[in-house]
C-alpha cells in the first residue's frame, strides 16, 4: 500500500501550517472581526474554570490529608446537609452560567446577522474539495477575500454533509445535502489562512482542506483580473478538459504525472492496457472514460478496491465530458 | 422470606403475595407501553415535520388510500379492544366461559384488521405504489407520492407488527384461559396484555385521521 | 434457613450451612440460564469486559496511527474503520451497559434487601439481546467494517459500501436490552423495597441507576425508531432523511441525539453515583446533602434530555433552536455542580481512609472537574462554533465518558470485589493501577484540549506539523493509560485463583444493605435478618478486631428491632 501512502507527503493538502507562527497558547491567529470576542469568551469561561477547579482540588487535597484516617486522630462532628450552603453553590454557578450563555448569545447572534451588501461567494462541498464560484463567473480551489470588507459564503454539498470552518475566523457551519447555508466575516488582516472540513466525510476527510487568502482590496481586483477564467477562455477541447480538471475537484483525488493519488493517475488511462479488479483487462478509451465520470465504481482498476469515487452524474454535460476524454487523450499524442 | 409460596403456582419466589406481584406488573407494563409511545413519537415528528413541508403532496397522497377500509378497520379494532376489556373482567369475576369468548373474539378482530390491511396493502402494490427504491412511477402519481407512501408504509407497517405481536399473546392467553389458569387470583397477564391492545388500538386512532382523512 | 448471629458478620465459606450464589449450581449450562441477577450481573461484566478490551485495542490503534502526520501504521480507509468501531463498541456495549447493568444487575437488589430484581426472566432476556446485538457487532468486524463514524450520520452512512446495516440492526437491538433493563429497574425500585426504606432511604447508588433507567426509557426507544429508518433507508431507499426526495438529513441528527445525548447522562449518572457510595464510605462521614444529590440525578436525568439540540449549533439549524438548547445546556451545569460541592464537603471532617476505591473516586473527582468544566465551552454559542467537531470537543467528552466512567467503573469494582467474589484484592498494584492511569488519562487528553481550541478537527487521519507534538503526547499518554488499566483489571483478576471466603461482610464499613449480606451472598441474598437504617449514618456499624471488618453496633442493632415492633403493631391496629 506504499502508492497510498505518497498522497499525504507531496500532496496539496496539509504542509501549511499557514496561521503557526502567531497562534497564542490556546487560539490560532485572530483575523476577522468577531474573533476577538470569541477569545475573550474564552478565556474567561478559561478563568472561571481555573478558579473553580483550582479551588476545588486545593480543598480536596487539603481535606485528603488534614482529616486523613491515622493513630490519635478523631473526627469533629460536621453537620450532613447545610440549606445555606447548598443554595449559595447552586446560586453561584446560575448566575455565571447565565453570564456565559449571554456573552455567547449576543456574539452568536452578532454573527448570525447578514450585513446588505456584502461580497458573495458560493461556495460548493464535494468530497473531498472545497470550489469557491465567484460572481464574476468563474471557479476556484482557493477562497480568495479582500480584507476589511464583509464576504458572504453561500454553501452547497454536492454528496454528504461537510463543515466549514476557518479557525483564524472563529467561524464554522455544515454544508448541507439539499440546502443553502450562510456563513459571512469580515477579514481584518492579510495573509493566507486554513479551511478545513470539520464533518467527517469519508476516506479523505483530513485532506479535504483548502485556504483563504485575503488581499488588499487592489489586490483583490487583481487577483479577480488575472483569474476570471471560464472554460470559454480555451479555445482547444484539450485546455477545456485541462481546465475542467483543475477546477472541477478531478485533481483532488488524481495526478496527471504516472503516480497513484487516491485514485489512478488519469495520464495513464487512455490508450493503456488496465488490469481490474476482477481480473480481466480493459484498454483505456472513450467509453471507460465515461463509464468512470458517470458511474465510478462499476469498473475498478486492480489494487483500487474499496474506494469509492462519486459519481459526476449531472456535474458534467456531454460536450464537458468530451472535452476530459480529449485531454486524457492529448497524453498519448505527446 | 415467605415460605408459602409452593400452593400458588404462578406466583413467583421473589414477590410476596399475588398481590405485590400483580403491582410490579403493573408498573412494568405500563412503562413498556410509555416507551412504546415514544417509538411510535419518532415517526409522528417526521409525519408532521414533512406534512408541514410538504402540505399539498399530503393532500394529494392521502386520496389513493380507502377511507372506507380503514374505517372498517377502525371499528374492527375499537371492537376488539372492548373484547379486551371485558376479558378481563371476566377473568376477575372468575367466569372461564366469557373470559374464552372475550379472548376468541379479540383474536378473530385482529385477525380480520390484518386481512383488510393485507387488501389495502396488494391495492396499492398494484398501483406500482410499492414501498422505497420498489416505488414504479406512473403519470398519474401526484409528485413526491413515494414520500407519504414511506412514511404510511413504516407507520402502518410498524402498526401492523404490534398487531401481529398481539396476536401471539392473545393466542398464548386463550391456550392458557381454555388450560384454566386465570381467576381472580391471577389475572395479571389478561390485565396487562389488554392494556397493550389499547396502546396498540389507540396509534390506530391517531393513525387513521393522520393519514386517511386529511383531504 | 441457616442463622447466623448478626453479630458476627463472618462469613462462613468453607463450612457451616451457607452456600452463595457462585456455588449454588455449578456448570456453564447453570450459568447461562441463571435468573439470578448476581449471575446475570457476572455475565455481563464479562460481556462488557471483553467489549472494553476490544474498544481499547481500536483505540490504541488509532493513537499509534495518529503519532505521526501522514500514514504511520495503517490507510485512512482503515483509520475511519478503527474510529468508527472504537467510538461503536465503547459506546454501545461498554459504557452504556457497563456500570448499570453489570454492577447495577448486582447491586441494586442486594442494597434494597430484595431477593431479586423485579422480573427476572425479563433480565436474562435483557442480557440475551445485549449479546445478540454483540453478535451483530461482531457480524460488522467481519464483512468489510464500518467507516460512518458512531453517529451513523445521513446521507454518508445511506451512500457508503460497508457493514452499516449490521452496525444500525446491532444498536436496535441493544437498545431493547437497555429499554428492558431500565423498566426492570425502575419497577425494582418501586416495588421490592423493604419495610423502612422510603424513597429518601435509598443509597445514592440506588438513586443514580434509576435515575439511568428513566432514561433508558425516555430516551431509547426514540434510538430504536430513527435506527429502523436508517435500516429501511439504507436497505430500501426509504428516503425519509434523503434530501433528494424531500427528505431531510438534519432530522436525522436531532433524533440521534434525542437518544445519544442523554445517553451521556445514562453513562455519568451511574458513574456518579458510585463515587456517592465510595466517597462516604472512605471518609467514614455521612454523605453531605444527600437530598439534594438525589434530586440532582433526577434532575440530570430530566434536563438531560431537553439539550440535544446542542450537538447541532452548526449544523443549519434555525437560531432561535440553537439559543433556546444553549440555555438549556446551561441547566445540566448546575446540578453537576452540586454533586462535585457535596462530594468535597463529605470529605470535610471526615476520617479518610486512602483504599483503592478512594484512589479512583477522587481521581474520577478530578477528572469529572475537568470533563464538566470544560462542557462550559461548549455549551457558550459563539465559543462552540469555533470549537465544534475539534480535538476540544474529543477531550471535553473523554474526561466525561472515561476519565470519570471508567475510573467510577473501577472504583465500583475495587469497591464491591469482596462483596461479588469474596475476595479482596491487593492494595499495591490496585493503587499503582490508578496512578498510571490517572497520569496515563491526563497525558493523553490534555493536549487535545490545546490542539482542538487550535483548530485541529476531529476525525482526521492526517493532521499539519503544528499539531504534531501533542498527538505525539497523547500517543504516550494512551500507552501509559493501557498499561495502567491492564494492570488494575488484572489485580482484579488474580485474586480469582486464590480460595474464596474468609472476607468480612463489610471490609470498609459502609453503610447500605449489601453490606449486612455475607461475602459472597446466598441465592437470594440474605440469609438473615437485616436491619433498615439511613444509608448514610456511619454510626452504626464499628470495627470488630476478631472479624476483621465493620459490624454492627448494639444500639444500633436495638434500635432497628425496636422499629420493626413499632411498624408490625402499627400495622397490626
Amino acid at each position: 500500500m506504499m502508492t497510498q501512502a505518497t498522497y499525504v507527503g507531496d500532496s496539496q493538502h496539509l504542509d501549511m501550517p499557514l496561521d503557526a507562527t502567531t497562534h497564542s497558547f490556546w487560539m490560532p491567529v485572530d483575523a476577522a472581526e468577531g474573533a476577538a470576542k470569541v477569545d475573550f469568551g474564552f478565556n474567561f469561561i478559561l478563568a472561571v474554570c481555573t478558579f473553580f477547579f483550582v479551588l476545588i482540588v486545593g480543598l480536596a487535597i487539603a481535606f485528603v490529608i488534614k482529616y486523613r484516617k491515622r493513630p490519635g486522630y478523631t473526627p469533629k462532628p460536621s453537620p450532613h446537609h447545610s440549606l445555606k450552603l447548598e443554595v449559595t453553590w447552586s446560586v453561584i454557578p446560575i448566575v455565571l452560567c447565565g453570564f456565559m450563555f449571554w456573552f455567547g448569545f449576543s456574539s452568536y447572534m452578532t454573527g448570525r446577522t447578514m450585513p446588505p451588501n456584502a461580497n458573495q461567494v458560493s461556495v460548493r462541498g464535494q468530497k473531498w474539495s472545497w470550489t469557491f464560484e465567484y460572481p464574476a463567473g468563474f471557479n476556484n480551489g482557493e477562497l480568495h477575500v479582500p480584507v476589511g470588507e464583509p464576504t458572504v459564503l453561500t454553501m452547497r454539498s454536492d454528496d454528504v454533509i461537510h463543515s466549514f470552518f476557518i479557525p483564524a475566523f472563529r467561524t464554522k457551519l455544515d454544508v448541507v445535502p439539499g440546502r443553502y447555508t450562510k456563513v459571512w466575516f469580515v477579514p481584518t488582516k492579510v495573509g493566507e489562512f486554513q479551511i478545513f472540513c470539520t464533518e467527517y466525510c469519508g476516506d479523505l476527510h483530513s485532506g479535504m482542506t483548502a485556504k483563504v487568502v485575503v488581499h488588499t482590496p487592489e489586490d483583490y481586483a487583481a487577483w479577480v483580473e488575472k483569474n476570471n477564467i471560464t472554460i470559454d477562455s480555451f479555445n482547444t477541447p484539450e485546455a477545456k478538459g485541462e481546465f475542467l480538471y483543475q477546477t472541477e475537484t478531478c485533481k483532488g483525488c488524481h495526478f496527471v504525472n504516472g503516480t497513484r493519488l487516491l485514485g489512478p493517475p488519469l495520464d495513464q488511462t487512455y490508450g493503456i492496457e488496465h488490469e481490474m479488479s476482477d481480473g480481466s483487462t480493459l484498454v483505456g478509451d472513450e467509453n471507460y472514460i465515461r463509464e468512470s465520470i458517470l458511474n465510478p465504481n462499476a469498473k475498478r482498476q486492480k489494487g483500487f478496491e474499496g474506494i469509492n469515487m462519486t459519481s459526476f452524474q449531472g456535474r458534467f454535460t456531454d460536450q464537458e465530458i468530451d472535452y476530459i476524454i480529449a485531454y486524457l487523450k492529448s497524453f498519448r499524442n505527446q | 422470606m415467605s415460605e408459602g409460596h409452593h400452593d400458588a403456582p404462578f406466583l413467583a419466589h421473589h414477590f410476596e403475595s399475588h398481590e405485590h406481584q400483580f403491582n410490579a406488573g403493573k408498573l412494568g407494563i405500563w412503562l413498556f407501553l410509555f416507551t412504546e409511545i415514544l417509538f411510535f413519537s419518532g415517526l409522528f415528528v417526521a409525519y408532521a415535520v414533512y406534512r408541514s413541508s410538504n402540505p399539498e403532496m399530503f393532500l394529494g397522497a392521502s386520496k389513493f388510500l380507502d377511507t372506507k377500509m380503514g374505517a372498517i378497520n377502525t371499528c374492527v379494532l375499537l371492537l376488539s379492544s372492548l373484547t379486551a376489556a371485558w376479558a378481563v373482567r371476566c377473568a376477575q369475576l372468575g367466569n372461564r366461559k366469557g373470559l374464552i369468548l372475550n379472548l376468541a373474539i379479540t383474536l378473530a378482530c385482529a385477525c380480520g384488521f390484518m386481512v383488510i390491511k393485507y387488501f389495502e396493502y396488494t391495492h396499492k402494490f398494484h398501483l406500482g405504489i410499492y414501498p422505497g427504491k420498489w416505488y414504479e412511477a406512473s403519470p398519474d402519481h401526484p409528485l413526491h407520492l413515494q414520500t407519504f407512501f414511506s412514511i404510511y408504509y413504516v407507520m402502518t407497517g410498524l402498526h401492523g407488527i404490534h398487531v401481529l405481536a398481539g396476536m401471539g399473546v392473545f393466542t398464548w392467553l386463550l391456550r392458557r384461559a381454555i388450560r384454566g389458569d386465570f381467576g381472580p387470583e391471577y389475572y395479571g397477564p389478561i390485565d396487562f396484555s389488554a392494556l397493550y391492545w389499547h396502546i396498540v388500538d389507540v396509534i390506530w386512532i391517531f393513525l387513521f385521521p393522520l393519514l386517511y382523512l386529511i383531504r | 434457613m441457616t442463622q447466623v448471629d448478626s453479630t458476627t458478620g463472618l462469613s462462613h465459606g468453607s463450612g457451616g450451612g451457607h452456600v452463595d450464589y457462585l456455588d449454588v449450581k455449578k456448570g456453564l449450562k447453570n450459568w447461562l440460564v441463571t435468573l439470578d441477577h448476581k449471575r446475570i450481573g457476572v455475565m455481563y461484566l464479562i460481556a462488557v469486559g471483553l467489549s472494553f478490551t476490544l474498544g481499547g485495542i481500536y483505540a490504541l490503534g488509532l493513537r499509534l496511527e495518529l503519532m505521526t502526520p501522514g500514514e504511520t501504521l495503517m490507510t485512512a480507509a482503515t483509520y475511519n474503520k478503527f474510529f468508527t468501531l472504537h467510538g461503536a463498541v465503547m459506546v454501545f456495549l461498554f459504557i452504556v451497559p457497563g456500570i448499570p447493568a453489570a454492577l447495577g444487575n448486582f447491586m441494586l437488589p442486594v442494597m434494597l434487601g430484595a431477593p431479586d430484581v423485579a422480573f427476572p426472566r425479563l433480565n436474562l432476556a435483557s442480557f440475551y439481546l445485549w449479546l445478540a446485538g454483540g453478535v451483530f457487532f461482531v457480524i460488522t468486524l467481519f464483512t468489510g467494517g464500518l467507516d460512518t463514524g458512531w453517529t451513523f450520520y445521513t446521507p454518508y452512512s445511506v451512500s457508503d459500501a460497508t457493514g452499516t446495516i449490521y452496525a444500525t440492526a446491532g444498536a436496535f437491538i441493544l437498545g431493547f436490552s437497555s429499554i428492558f433493563t431500565g423498566l426492570n429497574f425502575i419497577t425494582t425500585v418501586h416495588k421490592m423495597r423493604p419495610p423502612g426504606m422510603g424513597f429518601f432511604r435509598l443509597p445514592l447508588f440506588v438513586w443514580g441507576l434509576y435515575a439511568t433507567a428513566v432514561i433508558q426509557v425516555l430516551a431509547t426507544p426514540v434510538l430504536g425508531i430513527t435506527l429502523l429508518l436508517l435500516m429501511l433507508e439504507k436497505f430500501g431507499g426509504w428516503g425519509i432523511f434523503d434530501p433528494g426526495m424531500g427528505g431531510d438529513p438534519v432530522l436525522y441528527q436531532h433524533f440521534f441525539w434525542f437518544y445519544s445525548h442523554p445517553a451521556v447522562y445514562l453513562m455519568i449518572l451511574p458513574a456518579m453515583a458510585v463515587i456517592s457510595e465510595v466517597i462516604s464510605t472512605f471518609s467514614r462521614k455521612h454523605i453531605f446533602g444527600y437530598t439534594m444529590i438525589a434530586y440532582s440525578s433526577i434532575a440530570l436525568a430530566l434536563f438531560g434530555s431537553l439539550v440535544w439540540g446542542h450537538h447541532l449549533f452548526v449544523s443549519s439549524q434555525s437560531d432561535l433552536t440553537s439559543v433556546i438548547f444553549s440555555a438549556l445546556t446551561f441547566s445540566v451545569a448546575i446540578p453537576s455542580a452540586v454533586k462535585v460541592f457535596n462530594w468535597l464537603t463529605t470529605l470535610y471532617r471526615g476520617e479518610i481512609r486512602l483504599d483503592t476505591p478512594m484512589w479512583y473516586a477522587l481521581a474520577f473527582m478530578f477528572l469529572f472537574l475537568i470533563g464538566g468544566l470544560t462542557g462550559l465551552f461548549c455549551a457558550t454559542l459563539a465559543v462552540d462554533v469555533h470549537l465544534h467537531d475539534t480535538y476540544f470537543i474529543v477531550a471535553h467528552f473523554h474526561y466525561v465518558m472515561v476519565g470519570s466512567v471508567m475510573f467510577a467503573f473501577l472504583a465500583g469494582l475495587y469497591y464491591w470485589w469482596p462483596k461479588m467474589f469474596g475476595r479482596i484484592a491487593p492494595e499495591g498494584p490496585g493503587k499503582l493501577s490508578c496512578l498510571l492511569s490517572f497520569v496515563g488519562f491526563n497525558t493523553a487528553f490534555f493536549p487535545q484540549f490545546i490542539m482542538g481550541s487550535l483548530g485541529m478537527p476531529r476525525r482526521y487521519y492526517d493532521y499539519a506539523p503544528m499539531y504534531a507534538p501533542y498527538h505525539m503526547a497523547s500517543t504516550i499518554g494512551a500507552l501509559i493509560l493501557g498499561v495502567g488499566i491492564l494492570i488494575g483489571v488484572g489485580n482484579l483478576l488474580l485474586t480469582l485463583r486464590r480460595k474464596k471466603g474468609g472476607v468480612p461482610d463489610n471490609p470498609w464499613g459502609g453503610a447500605t444493605l449489601e453490606w449486612q449480606t455475607s461475602s459472597p451472598p446466598p441465592l437470594y441474598n440474605f440469609e438473615r435478618e437485616f436491619h433498615v437504617f439511613d444509608p448514610y449514618d456511619m454510626t452504626i456499624n464499628r470495627f470488630d478486631e476478631a472479624v476483621g471488618g465493620y459490624v454492627l453496633t448494639d444500639e444500633a442493632l436495638a434500635a432497628s428491632k425496636a422499629a420493626k415492633a413499632a411498624r408490625k403493631s402499627g400495622g397490626a391496629q
